[in-house]
């Protein structure tokens, strides 16, 4: 399931909401739209499922643009939602939660019910223990694995997840970090994943789109954007992730490297790490490489790594 | 007392039938009030500005005197058992509309969003999510009501409505003090198991 916007605007009243936004998720990618909050992302995300429409540009699934869909709910019904803080229905039962789409698509009870225990017990969620327990039963952690269930119980091509882990603790957060990761594998759907934290982007992102002020400001993966971050706003926003010391571009401004004279060098990708560099050299010590347009010795590794000693 | 027990032994039966009768005309103008009220609530929950206009048009009808809309409705609809039933209605949909709306408005909208977001259908969505989400407040609106109506149903004697006010009325015209008691105990009893 592609998922494209093309050219997208919103406005609301005269605020413009989001500017110009074309982007375009594969199949099967675990996309994160991450940014301060206020963004848009999450306006962009409810665009997938028409909660919200674009004031101009289109919304495509495999080429079919979303406002051209016969019948919304039954569009609705094959798209899994993950919301805030689970919002679970506190009048129904977690079978009943979970089994919301499947209801809606007059699906036999034992076989909603079997689906339930299924997934729940792929959460970790003991089904027989959960199944009739209410909502307020249920801790944070808990209560959002059975928002995902509810999200996965349909087969969904498309899961959307707005800021799902945002209101955990830090423990259960990455937990349920790791079971999106697993869940993705394991079923292969397309993932959109919205949140603010930057440390969870990098984490759960095959790709990820950084958005601020309505505006599209970097596509890519998190390599490619931690190594070579497109404006002043996609620095600064991961300047705490932790990670850009170790690209080999990071040396360059640190002040080592000459402007390559072409002999003998062994090019590297810019979102190499520092690691990569290091397994070349034990390879062939004397290489020297290349990077941009400029060239770096062995030495200079050595002397960046001494450097950065209590940086980190 | 001793009259009080003479009094009862001697009207038994009519007494009781002007129990039976107060408590007719309450539920028929209760049952009549939901079915005008919460079909309203229902349709208004997407239309807020209508919802608050029918709000201010209901609080506005709850301000007049009792009495008063008795008086305007007998030359509109005569008097006995069916205006006194109209005029508790007008009091009564205030407190159960009210109620209704604010409980059907008021749902976490994150619980809206995940219900259309999940496709339900509108049915689903009123009678799984909505009505039961907001029953609590739609209750409350109600036991106001029945209170109401049960209070202000003895002002129905006055126009030939016939209920426990009868027995007031009389009580007060005849000094009759142990008429004057059975209808008044009998009409505070009820509401207080009303609103139990």
């Amino acid at each position: 399931m592609m998922i494209q916007f093309q050219q997208v605007f919103k406005k609301y009243q005269e605020a413009a909401a989001l500017t110009d936004i074309s982007l375009s998720i594969a199949s099967h990618e675990l996309f994160v739209l991450v940014g301060p909050s206020g963004s848009g992302k999450t306006t962009l995300l409810k665009m997938i499922n028409r909660l919200n429409t674009p004031t101009s540009g289109k919304v495509l699934i495999d080429d079919l643009d979303v406002m051209a869909v016969p019948d919304v709910r039954e569009f609705r019904r094959g798209i899994g939602y993950v919301l805030q803080a689970g919002a679970l229905f506190p009048n129904m039962t977690v079978a009943e939660n979970a089994s919301i789409q499947l209801a809606a698509q007059n699906v036999p009870q034992d076989r909603r019910d079997a689906r339930v225990r299924e997934l729940l017990n792929a959460v970790g969620l003991a089904s027989d223990k959960f199944m009739n327990r209410m909502p307020n039963e249920l801790s944070g952690g808990e209560a959002q694995r059975v928002g995902i269930v509810r999200a996965l119980a349909a087969e969904p091509n498309i899961v959307l997840m707005d800021e799902p882990f945002s209101a955990l603790d830090p423990l259960s957060r990455r937990q349920l970090q790791d079971l999106v990761v697993k869940l993705h594998k394991q079923f292969n759907t397309t993932i959109i994943f919205v949140t603010h934290d930057m440390d969870e982007a990098l984490r759960l992102a095959d790709r990820l789109a950084v958005i601020h002020d309505g505006k599209l400001q970097q596509v890519g993966t998190p390599d490619e954007i931690l190594a070579t971050p497109a404006n002043q706003f996609v620095a600064e926003f991961f300047a705490n992730a932790g990670r850009q010391s170790q690209y080999v571009k990071s040396v360059l401004p640190a002040g080592f490297g000459q402007p390559a004279t072409g002999s003998a060098l062994v090019s590297l990708p810019e979102t190499a790490m520092l690691s990569d560099w290091a397994a070349l050299l034990q390879q062939s010590p004397t290489a020297t490489v290349g990077i941009g347009d400029m060239q770096l010795a062995p030495a200079d590794l050595i002397a960046y790594l001494a450097q950065t000693r209590g940086v980190q | 007392m001793q009259d009080l027990t003479n009094y009862l032994s001697k009207n038994g039966g009519e007494i009781l039938n002007a129990l039976w009768q107060h408590i007719a005309i309450s539920v028929v103008a209760t049952v009549i009030t939901v079915l005008i009220a919460l079909p309203l609530a229902i349709v208004l929950i997407d239309h807020r500005r209508a919802g608050e206009a029918v709000l201010q048009v209901a609080s506005v009808i709850q301000t007049i005197p009792s009495l008063a809309i008795l008086g305007l409705l007998i030359p509109l609809v005569g008097i006995g058992t069916i205006p006194a039933i109209i005029a508790l209605v007008l009091y009564a949909i205030m407190p159960v509309f009210s109620n209704a709306y604010a409980g059907l408005t008021n749902i976490d909208p994150l619980l809206v969003e995940a219900a259309d977001a999940f496709g339900v259908s509108r049915r689903y969505k009123l009678f799984k999510i909505q009505l039961p989400l907001a029953m609590p407040m739609i209750l409350t609106g109600l036991r106001i009501a029945v209170v109401m109506v049960i209070g202000t149903a003895t002002l129905a004697a006055l126009i030939g409505g016939g209920g426990l006010g009868t027995y007031i009325l009389l009580g007060i015209q005849t000094n009759n003090n142990s008429a004057l008691f059975v209808g008044a105990i009998l009409a505070a009893v009820l509401a207080l198991a009303a609103s139990a």
